[in-house]
């Protein structure tokens, strides 16, 4: 999630007052954001993602106005129009059809506020952008351009200009090719005949979005109207990220102009400052709130979260402002009412249903073999159900066919779920080489048998006299206590095992798990050296075969 | 006070004290309580002990412990065969205890085939030497003797004392055999017959540049010459103390001379005087500070002692034969030494996390919650369509999430929700705005690791339409995280959801309360938080170790989420990842820990309440 790193104090002078900093940062976390760090000169805060009009000291300060009642309702944005006019050209139709683009003149641009844009540029890339695929941005001095301006596809080679950070001409091609961000963001335009470039009334190119702007138009100090474009895949977010810029611009103080984009099928004007009426019913509100409020109290509430808003009767009417992209529904209106009535407020109410609790059988059942076999002096262990297909190769596979197999496992270990416990036992046999024997452990946990969640039950006794006999005194001790009726062993071969001292548990001729001296290969392959007696049960199928077989209620 | 009350340990303290006159330290009395006939051979190995147990810390090299096998075996004679392993058991008790501690002693080769691999108690193989080797009354330890004295203060029968006490003993060994500075300075005086002048001094006396102004200081300050100026020279004159000094030593010299005979004396068999003055010498001795115990008889213990004590025969262990021939009533058997060392106990045990993991059941059951449990393997579109994750949502990345090969897809559920979470995607469902973009089936059928138990809740509720619903889950989650001491690719969640007629934010306040307060967490409060299938959304706090630390996260599921299933009630929902719990609570610092099971710690680690 996004960290901004915030100037206490550009902050209390973009608040206009002179707010103890103890003030602000137990006022921040209530926006909904986690203080990571405090100091005395800067703080630096991580905001959620549903928020990019927060990723701006300029945005917290707008936000902190309505909190600590600096200012209320939805914050005013001046908008008239330019007069120049950007023309989409159909080429960019398939590579990247959009494009918005705004004018903010008058813009007092010094070095912190270039680099809170750079800042803010980076932060909107990354999250609403989906790093650059659906809205990217860029951001021009307008003093060497000349209106109207093009949006249009053109071929890898047609043009060629300097690109910031360098000082010699590249075409569009050489610039995927040689241009760190070109390099960075190629697979975005792969694949497409032509790339979208903006130019100007002289054929001057602006920007060659998403990748990298020109040297032309790069904002300094000097800089004083700005025109920002925004490009991309979804004309939603592409407005939510013009106007969160608009609005930071404007804070700063300059004017904001329109600027009329023409597509071959219609014409619309940008920014689109509108603030979107929303509508509801107060009492529902409350009600999801579960706390009482006044239409005043709750107008109010609304007004410090910096909404417009009117309360008649029980409904209300709220105009959002046009920064907010992440009010979808009128329960996002009753999250930041709530915010507003101060979560600290809340009362604690009861549940008032009647149910009652139980747990799964397989739980049960688990439970009792826990119980039985630390009774027998077994130490509990748990392990990772992630896996890899080396390990499990070896393991007992009960009819399992198929590993459950990761496309981009993030280490080798791991490149599967495991099908049994036994691997995992040994493993951990392995990382307690050292300690004292005898070892007795076991592991009541879950595997993935043909991608299906499976409860086992394994353990391994590990000591110079391990021997099948403890192994089967132990799995008839634990069949008895469990109560699962007359078990047998049937010869078995398994990888794992010796030959000769590996056998099926039946219960019932129910195939409920197996039991085995370790192979010697398999011991001095965990670098062990000492007998190991192994067994593992399938718990979901014996709880299976129980209910189905051994209903104790008609006994 | 009587005598049948006392332990034979006891009798034996007050039977030495006697005979040291009343007063004297634990060693003294081990001394005296050998008879004399085995005195040399038991106190040989009691020496060897003591000063293996003087050198704290440091393992005893192999030649210490043969030479101890050595004395002990000599010691068992032709039985010795018999007490090998017993011989071993006193090695271990009494010159390593430490070991026994910290169950090392079997890295030690030679020492482990001598001990074996349990190491019980010591006193069995002594008490069987003492009955071949008529060293009955010798049994005891230091220990013995200080637990033997614990008890008879406790009886007010003696006072236990303690003081430090300090050794002197020359620096340097070189300084026994030669003069002091003073003395060579005389001898070159008489040579010069009485007279020489300052400067002559250090070359007639050979006397390096540093002691030729401390012999002439300590010439002055004992008398033997006089200073005087003739001319521009300082002249040294001998007086008539010098000369007598010439015919006898002094003190002084008398004391370094004890010294280089017999070594370290104690300060008490010390001239206060002459200490002093030889302590103002720069590097001529050196002191060892060492905390001296004292056993006192009281004046209570006078009858007692006066009366006779005598060491009676007891038994050490209740037999089966003892309780049926009935032997019991005319047998002593000693008092159980509290301080004896008893190898630890380890049983089969909850693994920690489990134990957690029991808790939480527990909790939630008693508050009415009945658990679910889905598969690991889901299709994306129960993982996170269901849950109103647009699919290019980051945290849909390969980056994030574990992709599965095998099985690669999953089909879709059958019912016409399918249709309506495609709605609430692309155009929005009710009265949301929808995230506006194209939403494809395809995507929807990718099978992935689940990544929050949140894919249990949905499955159930999309079967469970109607309030009330109070499910809980508690299942392993994947996350495709690099591991390192404070993440894994696989972590332990818990989640819960309550679905009522009014549910509201305040109700699910009063549920995290009660749930928290059970778990231990008195104090918690709430602050708004995000989450992207819950709305509004929080995140619990609480007081602990003295700062706010977050618990987990909460909310309302959106109605994006519930809509597509009919569902009309609102949902609360709540869940937490439990190992950065477990750490705190485990005090553990790396979260691999938690999976490793190293059975030390698993067999250590208390169980939680």
């Amino acid at each position: 999630m996004p960290v901004i790193e915030i100037d206490v104090r550009d902050l209390k002078s973009l608040l206009g007052k002179d707010v103890s900093l103890e003030r602000i940062t137990e006022a921040i976390p209530l926006m909904g954001a986690e203080m990571e760090e405090v100091g005395d000169t800067k703080i630096r805060v991580e905001f959620f993602p549903n928020r990019p009009d927060l990723y701006s000291v300029e945005g917290v300060a707008r936000a902190l106005k309505g909190l600590l009642g600096l200012e209320k309702g939805a914050p005013d944005c001046p908008c008239s129009p330019s007069g120049i006019d950007v023309k989409v050209d159909p080429s960019v139709n398939d590579v990247r059809p959009f494009i918005v683009c705004g004018v903010v003149k008058n813009v007092g641009v010094s070095d912190p506020l270039i680099r809170s844009l750079m800042d803010l540029q980076e932060k909107l890339h990354l999250t609403l952008g989906r790093k650059r695929r659906k809205v990217a941005i860029g951001v021009h001095d307008m003093a060497r351009l000349k209106a109207p301006f093009v949006y249009r596809g053109a071929a890898p080679d047609e043009v060629r200009f300097v690109p910031l950070g360098k000082s010699e001409a590249m075409s569009l091609h050489e610039i995927l090719q040689r241009h760190e961000k070109g390099v960075d963001y190629a697979s975005i335009l792969a694949g497409f005949p032509r790339y979208p470039v903006i130019e100007d009334a002289n054929g001057q190119v602006l920007s060659f979005p998403p990748i990298i702007n020109g040297t032309l138009t790069e904002v300094n100090e000097s800089t004083r109207d700005i025109f920002l474009d925004v490009t991309g895949t979804n004309m939603r977010a592409l407005d939510v990220a013009l106007n969160v810029l608009t609005y930071v611009l404007k804070d700063r103080g300059g004017s904001v102009e329109s600027v009329n984009v023409s597509y071959p099928d219609r014409a619309i004007v940008r920014p689109d400052l509108s603030t979107p009426e929303m509508r509801l019913s107060l009492p529902w509100a409350l009600g999801i709130i579960g706390m009482h409020a006044d239409a005043r109290a709750a107008q109010n509430a609304l007004e410090r979260m910096r909404y417009g808003a009117e309360i008649q009767g029980d409904e209300i009417t709220v105009w959002i402002p046009p920064y907010r992209s992440d009010i979808l529904h009128p329960i996002d209106i009753v999250e930041d009412l709530a915010i507003g009535l101060g979560y600290g407020r809340l009362p604690s109410l009861l549940l008032t249903a009647s149910t009652f609790g139980s747990v799964r059988g397989i739980e049960q059942l688990s439970d009792m073999a826990v119980a039985a076999l630390i009774g027998y002096g077994y130490l509990e262990v748990t392990t990772l159900t992630l896996s890899n297909e080396i390990e499990q190769a070896r393991a007992p596979r009960f009819g399992c066919n198929a590993l459950t197999k990761i496309t981009n496992p993030a280490s080798e270990e791991s490149d599967c779920l495991r099908i049994s416990l036994l691997p995992s036992l040994m493993g951990v046999l392995k990382g307690n080489k050292h300690r004292h024997l005898p070892q007795r452990l076991f592991e009541v946990g879950d595997v993935a048998r043909d991608h299906l969640n499976t409860r086992l039950c394994a353990g391994v006794s590990m000591h110079p006299e391990a021997s099948f006999t403890e192994g089967k005194a132990l799995v008839l001790g634990l069949a008895r206590d469990l109560g699962l009726g007359p078990m047998e062993l049937k010869k078995r071969s398994e990888p794992m095992f010796m030959d000769g001292r590996c056998a099926s548990i039946l219960v019932s001729g129910f195939e409920a798990g197996v039991i085995g001296e370790a192979n010697p290969e398999v011991i001095s392959g965990y670098g062990l050296s000492n007998p190991i007696v192994a067994f593992e049960l399938d718990l979901s199928g014996v709880n299976k075969f129980i209910s189905k077989h051994m209903d104790t209620s008609k006994t | 006070m009587n005598a049948e009350e006392l332990s034979n340990a006891e009798r034996r303290v007050l039977m030495a004290l006697s005979k040291l006159g009343g007063t004297g330290t634990p060693w003294d009395i081990i001394r005296s309580s050998v008879p004399e006939k085995v005195a040399p051979q038991v106190n040989a190995i009691r020496e060897s002990v003591e000063r293996l147990m003087a050198s704290t810390g440091k393992m005893p090299d192999e030649r210490e412990v043969n030479e101890l096998v050595r004395a002990l075996l000599a010691l068992a004679g032709d039985k010795k065969d018999d007490y090998r392993a017993d011989i071993a058991k006193v090695l271990a008790t009494y010159c390593f205890p430490k070991w026994l501690d910290v169950e090392v002693p079997l890295q030690r080769k030679g020492f482990a085939e001598l001990a074996g691999e349990t190491l019980p108690l010591a006193n069995s193989a002594l008490l069987k030497l003492s009955s071949e080797g008529d060293v009955s009354s010798t049994l005891l330890s230091q220990v013995e003797v200080m637990n033997a004295s614990s008890w008879l203060q406790s009886k007010g029968l003696v006072i236990l004392s303690e003081n430090l006490e300090k050794k002197y003993s020359l620096a340097r060994k070189q300084a026994g055999e030669s003069d002091l500075p003073e003395r060579k300075a005389l001898k070159a005086l008489q040579k010069k017959r009485g007279k020489m002048t300052m400067a002559d001094l250090a070359d007639a006396a050979k006397l390096s540049k540093n002691d030729a102004p401390i012999a002439v200081g300590w010439l002055k300050r004992k008398g033997w010459a006089s200073i005087s100026k003739v001319g521009g020279d300082t002249v040294l004159e001998m007086t008539q103390d010098g000369r007598d000094a010439l015919e006898r030593k002094g003190k002084d010299e008398e004391t370094i001379a004890r010294f280089a005979a017999e070594g370290e004396i104690h300060e008490r068999d010390l001239d206060e005087y002459v200490l002093k003055q030889l302590l103002s010498r720069q590097d001529l001795l050196k002191v060892r500070e060492q905390v001296m115990r004292w056993v006192s008889r009281t004046p209570a213990a006078d009858p007692l002692t006066a009366a006779g004590l005598e060491i009676t025969p007891e038994e050490t262990q209740l037999t089966p034969a003892h309780i049926t021939s009935g032997s019991w009533k005319e047998t002593r058997y000693r008092p159980y030494d509290l301080g004896t060392f008893a190898p630890p106990a380890h049983g089969g045990k909850r693994h920690p996390m489990m134990q957690m993991i029991a808790k939480v059941r527990g909790i939630f059951v008693s508050m009415g919650f009945t658990e679910v449990e889905f598969d690991y393997v889901q299709p994306t579109f129960w993982n996170m369509d269901a849950l109103f994750t647009p699919q290019d949502h980051p945290a849909r990345d390969m980056q994030d999430t574990f992709y599965l090969s095998q099985p690669d897809k999953i089909p879709l559920p059958q019912g016409d929700f399918v249709a309506k979470v495609r709605q609430a995607h692309e155009k929005g469902i009710g009265e949301s705005r929808g995230w506006d973009y194209r939403w494809s089936e395809a995507e929807a059928t990718r099978a992935v690791l689940r990544t929050h138990t949140t894919v249990n809740s949905i499955r159930y509720l999309s079967q469970h339409t109607e309030p009330p619903v109070r499910i809980f889950t508690i299942g392993r989650v994947f996350r495709r995280e690099a591991t390192d001491a404070r993440h894994l690719a696989e972590f332990q969640m818990v989640e819960g959801i309550a679905m009522e007629k009014d549910a509201s934010l305040a109700m699910l306040k009063g549920i995290l309360t009660e749930y928290y307060r059970k778990a231990g967490f008195e104090k918690i409060r709430i602050r708004p938080s995000y989450f992207p299938y819950t709305e509004p959304s929080l995140e619990v706090e609480t007081f602990y170790n003295g700062r706010w630390m977050e618990l987990g996260g909460a909310g309302m599921f959106r109605p994006e989420v519930l809509e597509p299933f009919g569902i009309k009630h609102p949902v609360m929902a709540w869940g937490q990842g439990l190992e950065r719990l477990a750490m705190l609570l485990f005090k553990v610092d790396d979260i691999r820990k938690l999976y490793l099971s190293d059975v030390d710690w698993l067999r250590e680690a208390p169980m939680m309440r």
